[in-house]
């Protein structure tokens, strides 16, 4: 019940229903000139002061691009405006001399910014416990708690740092889940990518913090490619949280990101993910082009990678967090909210590829569309033929409030071996009416009822996501809903 | 070998070779429909796995040995070789229909009551033609989404060679308010043992308001050359009326057997289908049906029983398009040896059709380290007030199960028995006539004592 | 009648059975007793032929001749009989078809005569009339729906049914109240025969009140490591398994 409270309390702070992280910060940036050609991909590269290899990498991506330009996927359900990647900046940096040494050389603008958005950067006000990494536009501003990392040997600094300060790792890693010719955005971020995080986990060290990146767009017309790459070795843990939002622009302003993560033998990543980009206004215009790339490989034998994400922003997702479960006994999750309101498209799910023995998935989804929003479950769960006893279980359940949205499930399910067992379970439905009249004949009003309906519909997701952005994303889901019934 | 573009001329060639001798080749809307289809199949060509629709089944490998045209006098059939291939003869008005040609001597239809027609396209042509002209005439109504018109035409193009080249086969017309008490039995022999042969069978059933039928299609033969059946049946339910429609096929191993079933649905109608497939080397059964009236009732069913290098694909696509219908599907697979046995089956509710509900249900059962299943059952949603469900599974026998038939003295044969015919029984079960479930399950014992 | 000499068996390559030694003469009634994690489930799955668990030393000797290399239908035509803890559900198979089927592979293996179907009814509604059954149970499909109780008197009847000469009750009291508790020991009992040997296997004494065995073990750490008459159970129940926590290392 006070989780009900405190939902509809947030969404009459948010005042309508507005998107309340929309705000601009005026800050001085630097752009690298609009448009995307073999230039712009030596300037980021320069900017960034990267070496040779890695420039060699990037235009060997951007080639690669070029020639499929014309074959952006079509086979996702989403209608969207075509894009037009020639206007659009791919560097965007605040301006600034040096790069800060500390959080005093900080830009107070920016701290402020961040400070809007509920994430304090200043050590003595962070959140109890959580390492952050804030990347505003293209670059990294800032990262907590380094030196208290530092001496257990774990690595968590923007990526562009770690390409200067460790190039062995980033050489190794860099690309071997996600390669550059993955997919048309994935191709498209390695050859432009700007800034993300980088992590590594020693062996047998336990990060004793959460560690949290904050993407901000701000900048107009501009797209975000930040990369992310966690190593995670032999018997390391580490939980990760990834929270997103941009100001109101009434254009689309493209985000595709890549995420890597290995874990090696008997690691552990939680990779949780409150994706709250601006979804546009009610009738559709402006927000987030959101087209992610998330994959982890579970290398090493009974490893784990668990993905959790809680969905509310963007007017288009397009993302599938997916695991390859490599390592004998490996195990692969993924908890996922959506929610679609007004105008907003999802195509979103994940991809289980089971090559070891004993390899297990776990798979819960829970769409909620709403208004004009359409949405779609597009999942992959595939046995190969050496994954003896592989063991797959899904849950995808669909909501929908009103009846102009949509909700579509479409799962892949293909096995190779007969000790496989392989189960997928799906419901699509309304709310039911007699829920509905249930709570408002004990005195909670329309809005209430399908908050405490819908939170109650996304518990088991819910639950897994650390403390701090469960109470955030429960939040999220009344101010996204908002509007939606009557 | 022969390229894409001998294929086209050889089809093309071929009907111009046969197209003034095709029953109702004088009717204008028929030859303008034949043309039609053929230019659409030879701008198509055969699907290819780059068609989501048929990801699973590869033609492209086979069809150099298709196009042989099967003729009507060319092969003969002896009345005890269908007995023995029907494995048992259940009481029924029966057609026999050899390479796609009407066999009048192998045919019982017996004395057939009032209100029930049953004869072949060439003869409704010349009688009725207005009728077959509203029901034969145009499928691709079915075939593609009337409402915004956005299908992909290649899924279709085996509908089209069908269309073009088929030499009609039957026509049932089910009279207002009538119910047959005998099921109606169409049988299609395949011979091919002196050259390959592609045949071209088409069914069409219409019953009328209020009525009820129940219908069964047999497709069996086979012989030393690869062939091709590529069938389509098309069965208008009018409002009111029940169509049972069961469909055994059991082909030999050099058999592909391709097949569309068209059903279109009208107000407070019930169809109930289900397909039993055990025979073929490759075979693919399509069902596309549309609930077009309110309180549509549509079940789905299948079981597919595979072993050696078997292909079997099922493809299923239910639209409601208007309120209050109910779609349940169940398809059952028994994959074992090398047999690949796949599932994809789509429901969508459409934005008008409120209070649908769906259920779709699709599991698998590997028996061997090497036979796989792929499954897709989708769900596409259109407006709130819904319910509908899915699910999926693969796996082997429950282990749990078979050692506790074991602890009780059942030899481990008999118990996979026993566990296997569970598990087709629960579709078998669910087949409203009762002779048909014997059948069915005769047909299983007959598969499984098979297994080497 | 059976003998079990310095068994180990292991699963998942972890050691559970270390050594596990018990003779049981015709027509006895054993109980073996234990904490959860004794191995008492491993032993009744190991003697009825269960795959997944890897005898590493020891034998089990049934009637003179090794139990060990047999599959388990085998050994239920040998006589062996196991009432499962857990019965299992088979969806789609009516009571009836199941108990037939196993009735007439048992009696072929045998050198008996099979039922026909008459015959076969004829039996087994004596049998149920004798546990105070109903008919309906044999449509039902095998332990699909059945309640706790339900459940474990199926067992009881397929017991009475295929007539074993040892058998071996894992656990039966498990998920049943005082009331289901009596009516299956009550059929138990019914079937107790000077030719018929019997190991329970329990946690709990309660059972042992309505079952009375000749002997009692006690099963800790994969090892008996003390065995008495019928008041030993008692005795268990009023200190626990605690004394044996450390015992058998």
């Amino acid at each position: 019940m006070s989780a009900t409270v405190e939902t509809i309390k947030s969404v009459e702070e948010a005042t309508g229903g507005d998107y309340k992280y929309g705000f601009v910060t005026d800050i001085d940036s630097e752009f690298a000139p609009k448009g995307l050609n073999e230039d712009i991909v030596r300037f980021i590269s320069q900017k960034k002061d990267e070496p040779e290899w890695l420039l060699d990498w990037r235009l060997k991506a951007f080639r690669l691009w070029e020639s499929s330009v014309k074959e952006e996927p079509t086979w996702a359900n989403l209608k969207q405006t075509p894009m037009d990647f020639q206007d659009a900046y791919y560097y965007a940096a605040p301006k600034k001399g040096e790069a800060p040494k500390s959080l005093d050389e900080v830009d107070p603008d920016l701290l402020e910014t961040y400070e809007k958005l509920g994430i304090p950067l200043r050590e003595q006000e962070a959140l109890a416990g959580v390492a952050v990494d804030a990347v505003f536009d293209s670059v990294s501003v800032a990262t907590t708690f380094k030196g208290k990392l530092a001496e257990l040997g774990i690595i968590f600094c923007p990526i562009s740092e770690a390409v200067r300060d460790h190039p062995e790792l980033i050489k190794k890693y860099l690309g071997s889940v996600v390669p550059a010719s993955d997919n048309f955005y994935a191709t498209l971020n390695s050859a432009v990518f700007s800034d993300g995080s980088f992590v590594y986990i020693p062996k047998g060290v336990r990060c004793p913090m959460e560690l949290s990146t904050y993407f901000r767009i701000n900048a107009a017309e501009t797209g975000q490619f930040e990369r992310t790459l966690i190593v995670a070795d032999a018997d390391s843990q580490v939980s990760y949280l990834e929270g997103c939002t941009a100001p109101m622009r009434s254009e689309h302003q493209l985000h595709a990101a890549v995420v890597e993560l290995v874990a090696l033998e008997n690691a552990d990543i939680k990779y949780s993910t409150v994706q709250n980009w601006y979804p546009g206004d009610k009738d559709g215009n402006g927000g987030i082009y959101n087209f992610v790339t998330k994959r982890g490989a579970c290398r090493g034998d009974n490893s784990k990678i668990s993905w959790t994400q809680v969905e509310t922003g963007s007017a288009i997702t397009w993302k599938y967090p997916s695991v390859i479960l490599q390592g004998d006994n490996s195990i692969g999750e993924f908890f996922s909210v959506a929610i679609t309101n007004n105008y907003q498209q999802a195509d979103t799910g994940t991809k289980m590829l089971h090559i070891g023995r004993n390899t297990s998935s776990t798979i819960i989804s829970k769409g909620i569309s709403a208004g004009h929003g359409q949405q779609t479950y597009r999942g992959l769960v595939r046995v190969q033929g050496a994954a003896e006893k592989a063991r797959n279980f899904t849950q995808c359940d669909s909501l929908l409030i009103g009846d102009k949205c949509g909700g579509h499930t479409v799962p892949y399910i293909e096995a190779r071996n007969k000790t496989a067992k392989v189960e997928h379970e799906a419901t699509t439905s309304k709310i039911g009416d007699d829920q509905l009249f249930y709570c408002r004949q004990r005195g909670l009003s329309d809005e209430e009822a399908v908050s405490l309906i819908v939170n109650g519909f996304c518990k088991e997701v819910l639950q897994k996501l650390p403390m701090e952005f469960a109470v955030e994303a429960q939040k999220l889901l009344g101010i996204s809903l908002e509007g939606a019934v009557g | 070998m022969l390229t894409a573009k001998s294929h086209n001329d050889f089809y093309f060639e071929h009907f111009g070779n046969i197209k003034s001798d095709l029953p109702g080749a004088k009717l204008q809307w028929l030859s303008r429909a034949r043309t039609e289809a053929i230019e659409r199949f030879l701008d198509c060509g055969y699907p290819t796995m780059n068609v989501e629709e048929w990801k699973h089944t590869n033609l492209l490998k086979q069809s150099d040995s298709f196009p042989v045209m099967g003729e009507p006098s060319v092969n003969e059939v002896a009345e005890r070789d269908i007995e023995a291939l029907l494995l048992d003869s259940i009481p029924s008005h029966r057609m026999v229909f050899v390479n796609g040609f009407f066999c009048q001597r192998l045919s019982d239809v017996g004395a057939l009551p009032a209100g029930l027609r049953l004869t072949t396209a060439g003869e409704m042509l010349v009688e009725q033609p207005e009728l077959m002209e509203e029901h034969w005439g145009q499928p691709w109504g079915f075939l593609e989404h009337r409402l915004s018109g956005e299908e992909d035409p290649k899924p279709h193009s085996m509908v089209a060679l069908n269309m073009a080249l088929s030499p009609g086969g039957p026509v049932i017309h089910v009279d207002r308010d009538v119910s047959p008490e005998l099921p109606i039995h169409l049988v299609n022999v395949v011979v091919s043992e002196a050259s390959g042969v592609m045949s071209q069978p088409r069914t069409l059933l219409i019953a009328g308001e209020g009525s009820g039928v129940t219908l069964l299609e047999t497709y069996i033969g086979g012989g030393v050359q690869p062939h091709m059946v590529n069938a389509l049946t098309q069965v208008r339910v009018m409002k009111g009326a029940t169509v049972r429609h069961y469909k055994h096929q059991g082909e030999g191993s050099n058999s592909f057997h391709l097949a569309t079933n068209l059903v279109r649905l009208d107000s407070g109608s019930t169809y109930s289908g289900c397909v039993f497939s055990n025979g073929g080397g490759i075979s693919r059964n399509e069902a596309r049906v549309r609930l077009e009236g309110q309180r549509g009732d549509c079940t789905l069913d299948g079981i597919y029983l595979g072993r050696g290098q078997q292909h079997m694909d099922n493809w299923t696509r239910v639209d409601h398009v208007a309120p209050y219908g109910e779609t349940r599907e169940m398809y059952k697979g028994v994959l074992d040896e090398k047999a690949e046995g796949a599932f994809q089956g789509k429901v969508r509710i459409w934005p008008e059709a409120i209070a649908s509900r769906a259920q779709q249900l699709n599991k698998n059962l590997l028996l061997s380290e090497d036979a796989r299943a792929f499954s897709k059952p989708e769900l596409e949603i259109l407006n709130d007030d819904v319910q509908c469900a899915h699910g999926s599974t693969i796996g082997d026998l429950d282990q749990e199960c078979l050692f506790y038939l074991r602890s009780r003295g059942v030899d481990e044969f008999v118990a996979r028995k026993l566990l296997i015919e569970a598990f087709v029984g629960e579709v078998i079960d669910r087949a409203p006539d009762v002779p048909i479930r014997a059948h069915f399950r005769k047909l299983f014992y007959q598969w499984f004592s098979q297994a080497s | 009648m059976l003998e079990i000499m310095d068994l180990h068996a292991a699963v998942d390559g972890k050691q559970v059975l270390r050594g596990v030694n018990l003779k049981i003469g015709p027509g006895e009634l054993h109980a073996v007793m234990g904490p959860n994690g004794s191995g008492k489930s491993t032993l009744a799955y190991v003697l009825s032929g269960r795959d997944g668990y890897d005898i590493e030393r020891g034998d089990i000797i049934y009637d003179g001749k090794s139990l060990l290399e047999l599959a388990p239908e085998k050994r239920a035509e040998e006589g062996i009989f196991l009432a499962f803890q857990y019965p299992v559900e088979i969806p789609g198979v009516s009571n009836a078809t199941f108990l037939r089927t196993a009735v007439n592979c048992v009696r072929a293996a045998r050198g008996q005569e099979e039922f026909s179907a008459t015959q076969f009814l004829k039996e087994v509604r004596m049998k149920l009339k004798a546990l105070e059954m109903t008919e309906e149970v044999l449509s039902r499909q095998v332990n699909v729906g059945f309640s706790g109780g339900e459940k474990k008197r199926n067992e009881v009847l397929q017991m009475a049914m295929l007539e074993p000469r040892f058998a071996v009750l894992d656990e039966t009291d498990s998920g049943l109240d005082i009331d289901a508790l009596k009516i299956v020991a009550d059929g138990v009992n019914k079937l107790r025969r000077s030719d018929r040997s019997m190991l329970i296997i329990t946690h709990y004494q309660r059972l042992l009140d309505y079952i009375v065995p000749d002997k009692v073990h006690v099963l800790a750490k994969g090892r008996i490591v003390r065995s008495g008459g019928k008041e030993l159970a008692v005795e268990l129940e009023e200190k626990g398994y605690s004394e044996f926590s450390g015992a058998a290392l």
